[in-house]
């Protein structure tokens, strides 16, 4: 087939080209050194935009002034009941309180304490979005005048009575007295009226939900109304979707710095990230909720962490990672074995690929002069062959996978100054190496020596 | 639950993240959301709601964009008194408004339309509801997302460049 153009290859990596189309691309690329580069670019492409536009979600928050002391603005202010979890505070306040009545007056109480319900304290129920602390003032300012007393039950309590206290109304279905639940109407209703262009729709339908219960609650005496209660109280406690945001840092335990490129991932979901430079990821969207957190790099002992996310919230998670001492002996070049090279060659790893059976790494020992490592189990019977070609070290490796023949870009190598490529190989602990530049077979020999340390 | 009960749980959070990293103000994005939102309950039915709901959400931005350039000066006199009074806000260190700033400028660059498409795919929708949403045939879809990346993922790393360079100079 002709080679895919870039958009192609970008929709096919996004999943969006139909099948047959998507298996001719991935044949091709299999096959195509030029399309498998491309496609391994577009792949960093996809990622590094991903992560570039996350760091836009990082906007100022949290600077609405503290106090009341704001300029009258000719710009429509925000007004604290515009706030979807105060408005959701308050839907559910509404709820427990009503519920609240209904479980006093079954146990037979007097209108006195009936009223006293409209008095629940706003303490933060658990299903309650917290407010946060610029909330407060207008909050309480809110409440104040209402609040005279504690009352005996919570406003979690209260919810969590709902459903039984309204069987029991339907059995019974008693006539009720309205005015208790009036209150409670005004409370709500005055801010959805006054501009209801404002009130996010599922709150401002919950909201007009509760008002219709509370008028209803006399007449009503069917399952309709057990219902509608119920969905009420699920629509106040599922306001906003329950997504919180995961961030934080990885560490390496030896040196205390950030561990770039770690992967940061939630098992069993499609959600991860990858560390930045300064070992730093962030990942949005985490359902709100205990979550397990692994982390892995190679070089390190895997970790898992559970942690709570908060909804619409964030939980920093840092994470010290210990090297692993049993693989450190396979890995040729990490970075704090590359800071131990002291010897007169230096082996500075240009690229590395691990992730097939042969890893290969790339290393500049002065400037544009690379040789390749590469490095594969004897017993491996995917890399029989390894052939160099001048100029460029393309390997052809048979049967070498798309990822195999990716790090030989042709691109990255062939800018060196051609010359003769030397090669020298031998074998250590079940390990096949093959090395090759263009440098003499001396500097060969030296560099092998100066590996051979790092390995142990 | 109303159909735009159902409506703003599914789509809120992702809606009011394209407008925030769009607008680059969380308050702004969630009124813009809401409108939109309102719109929908207007709407008799929807046959493509996450278009619908995006490309209708991109139109406020445009109109709300024209209103804005009108009411920047009196802003930038509020802003003045209400930097007085403001708090700042602890977690945003210095690195990490840094790094928005950057992704900013980057993104900046993009023309409209690609900033756009990239924006939506990163919510989530697919090929066909971007080219609807933003009237583009289905099958540029993929050319203008390689682009903007392409061109995103550039200029990022310019600026960055850019600005280790200026740390450098500045050091020495």
């Amino acid at each position: 087939m002709q080679h895919p153009d870039e958009g192609t290859i970008h929709a096919w990596l996004d999943g969006e080209l139909p099948e047959d189309q998507a298996n001719e691309i991935a044949a091709h690329a299999n096959e195509c050194l030029e399309c498998s580069a491309m496609v391994a670019e577009a792949r960093g492409l996809i990622a590094a935009s991903t992560r570039i536009l996350t760091a836009l979600d990082n906007v100022p928050a949290g600077v609405i002034p503290e106090g009341a002391a704001r300029p009258p603005a000719p710009v429509r202010r925000r007004r604290w009941y515009d706030r979807t979890d105060i408005r959701a505070a308050a839907a559910l306040l509404i709820v427990a309180s009503a519920s609240y009545l209904v479980v006093k007056r079954d146990s037979g109480a007097s209108r006195e304490t009936l009223m006293v319900a409209d008095k629940v304290q706003p303490a933060p129920a658990p299903l309650a979005a917290p407010a946060s602390p610029a909330d407060k003032p207008a909050m309480e300012q809110s409440v104040a005048p209402q609040r005279a007393g504690n009352v005996a039950a919570g406003g979690s309590a209260a919810v969590t009575g709902i459903n039984k206290a309204m069987s029991r109304e339907t059995i019974s279905g008693r006539e009720a007295q309205t005015p208790p639940a009036s209150r409670a109407d005004e409370t709500v209703a005055v801010p959805d009226v006054a501009e209801p262009r404002l009130a996010p729709p599922s709150v401002q339908s919950s909201i007009s939900g509760v008002v219709k219960m509370t008028s209803k609650r006399g007449r009503l005496g069917d399952s309709a109304f057990l219902s509608e209660k119920r969905s009420i109280a699920d629509a106040a406690r599922a306001t906003k979707p329950a997504f919180g945001v995961v961030e934080g840092r990885v560490i390496d335990q030896r040196n205390e710095q950030g561990l770039a490129t770690a992967q940061v991932v939630l098992p069993g979901s499609p959600l991860g990230a990858l560390t930045d430079k300064d070992g730093r990821f962030s990942i949005t969207n985490v359902p709100a909720g205990e979550q397990h957190l692994t982390v892995r790099r190679i070089g390190y002992e895997a970790k898992d962490i559970a942690l709570v996310v908060p909804d619409d919230g964030s939980v920093t998670a840092n994470v010290v990672l210990a090297p692993q001492l049993t693989t450190l002996s396979q890995v040729v070049v990490t970075g704090a074995a590359a800071a131990r090279t002291a010897s007169s060659l230096s082996l500075r790893v240009k690229s590395v690929d691990s992730t097939s059976a042969t890893r290969r790494t790339v290393y500049e020992i002065s400037p544009g002069v690379r040789v390749t490592l590469a490095e594969t189990p004897v017993d491996s019977s995917r890399a029989t062959e390894a052939r160099w070609v001048a100029g460029g070290a393309v390997a052809t490796a048979l049967g070498a996978t798309q990822s195999d023949a990716k790090v030989a870009q042709p691109t990255t190598v062939a800018a060196a100054p051609a010359a003769a490529i030397n090669t020298i190989s031998w074998t250590d602990r079940g390990r096949r190496f093959v090395l090759s530049g263009p440098v003499p077979v001396e500097t060969l020999q030296e560099l092998k020596k100066q590996l051979m340390q790092l390995r142990r | 639950m109303t159909d735009v009960d159902r409506l703003f749980r599914t789509y809120n959070t992702a809606l009011v993240r394209y407008l925030t990293r769009r607008l680059g103000d969380r308050d702004w994005a969630e009124e813009v959301a809401q409108e939109t939102f309102l719109r929908a309950l207007r709407q008799e039915s929807l046959t493509n709601e996450r278009a619908w709901l995006f490309a209708v959400a991109t139109n406020l931005v445009r109109d709300e964009a024209r209103k804005a350039s009108r009411q920047r000066r009196q802003l930038a006199l509020l802003a003045e008194e209400d930097r007085e009074t403001s708090v700042e806000p602890e977690e945003a260190t210095l690195e990490r408004a840094q790094e928005a700033a950057l992704a900013r400028k980057a993104i900046d660059v993009l023309a409209e339309r690609d900033r756009l498409a990239l924006l939506m795919r990163e919510e989530g929708l697919n090929y066909s509801e971007i080219a609807e949403a933003l009237e583009l045939s289905p099958g540029s879809v993929g050319t203008t997302l390689s682009r903007a990346r392409r061109r995103l993922v550039e200029s990022y790393e310019a600026l960055q460049k850019e600005r280790e360079e200026r740390e450098k100079n500045a050091a020495s």
